[in-house]
């Protein structure tokens, strides 16, 4: 068990012991990575990636006597928790916008808030739409800003793999998006 | 737009009244939970203390063995309080044995008293361990103490003591 690890145990147990000093150490430390992925994954729509945080992290405190260290890191466990709300929620916003198109459709184009959000939201289903492979190399590539080389050295894959993994996930994602890149 | 562009992050201000809105709501939880989780301790506890006094108090209380002793005191005689074992009571003669009730009766001054323990010790001698030459002794010695009229033949007299008594009965009638 490596020292990251022994920490992280800690911290769950002293949290599940009732220590709010350790969750509050232990959420200043997640709290701007984890936003930083769930706005990445909200396509910089801050209101859908508010909703998301808040329910993430409520989720997370309720259930972090089931969380693992042996089995990854909590930021990759909260990740976990903060796709599948980001699912529900977009399931959810799609059956409400089923219900409102009719009513309001034209007078949203044409207002460039909403242009925003839309797009946004079309970004985060797009991605929600990915396997988890052509996620991670778009995440390693776009959020934390990995070369091409060094996504290689994470994922233990060769230069050429990662190119032709991340030219089919860039496709995928365009298809997904169903836009032209207009 | 290119991929590029729908890709990669905006860089923005965070939202810091939602991460201490967050936090302090987290927080709060956590400690709800343990307060829950501390409460429930203490009604564990609790219960199984009452359950425990409870096991104490139903039970049944184990039957006490009684005792009894009878203890035969001894029968005080009228307008005199009970001696046990005085020196000199009944009890305290019964238990002598009869070389020292012929003994008592050789120091006894008083002659019915003397011919009383004489006979006693004759008793004895005869009925506890058939010493006769013993017993004669101390027969002989009760008739000459004795009273005239304790000299008749009574049914509470010994084999011996009725045979010696038949022959002074002889030797004193003319």
């Amino acid at each position: 068990m490596t020292e990251h690890e022994w920490r992280e145990r800690g911290l769950r147990d002293a949290v599940l012991a009732g220590d709010e000093r350790a969750w509050r150490l232990w959420y200043e430390q997640e709290y701007a990575p984890l936003e930083a992925y769930v706005l990445w994954r909200c396509g910089n729509g801050r209101d859908l990636a508010d909703d998301v945080l808040q329910e993430t992290w409520m989720t997370a405190v309720r259930l972090v006597r089931r969380f693992r260290p042996e089995s990854g890191t909590f930021r990759y466990w909260l990740r976990g928790i903060a796709a599948n709300v980001l699912r529900n929620h977009l399931r959810s916003r799609q059956r409400k916008d089923r219900r409102e198109r009719p009513m309001n459709g034209d007078l949203a184009t044409e207002d460039k808030a909403l242009v925003d959000c839309e797009r946004s939201e079309r970004i985060a289903r797009s991605l929600a739409s990915l396997s988890d492979r052509y996620e991670q190399v778009l995440r390693l590539k776009y959020l934390e800003g990995l070369s091409v080389v060094e996504i290689g050295t994470v994922s233990g894959e060769t230069e050429s793999t990662i190119e032709s993994l991340l030219t089919r996930a860039r496709a995928a994602f365009r298809e997904a998006y169903g836009d032209d890149g207009r | 737009m290119t991929d590029d562009e729908l890709l990669t992050p905006r860089t923005g201000t965070s939202n810091e009244a939602l991460r201490q809105a967050i936090l302090s709501q987290s927080s709060r939880s956590i400690r709800w939970r343990h307060r829950q989780r501390q409460a429930a301790r203490a009604a564990v506890c609790g219960l199984c203390f009452v359950f425990g006094a409870a096991t104490v108090w139903l039970r049944p209380a184990p039957q006490s063995e009684v005792i009894t002793i009878f203890v035969e005191a001894p029968v005080a005689e009228e307008g005199k309080p009970p001696v046990a074992n005085a020196p000199g009571s009944p009890v305290e003669k019964r238990r002598l044995s009869p070389s020292e009730l012929e003994l008592e009766a050789e120091k006894t001054l008083v002659k019915a008293d003397s011919a009383r323990l004489f006979r006693e010790a004759g008793d004895l001698y005869v009925n506890d361990r058939a010493d006769y030459q013993s017993a004669l002794r101390c027969y002989r010695n009760f008739l000459d103490e004795a009273a005239p009229t304790e000299l008749n033949v009574t049914p509470e007299d010994t084999w011996l003591l009725t045979s010696l008594k038949r022959a002074r009965e002889q030797e004193t009638s003319p």
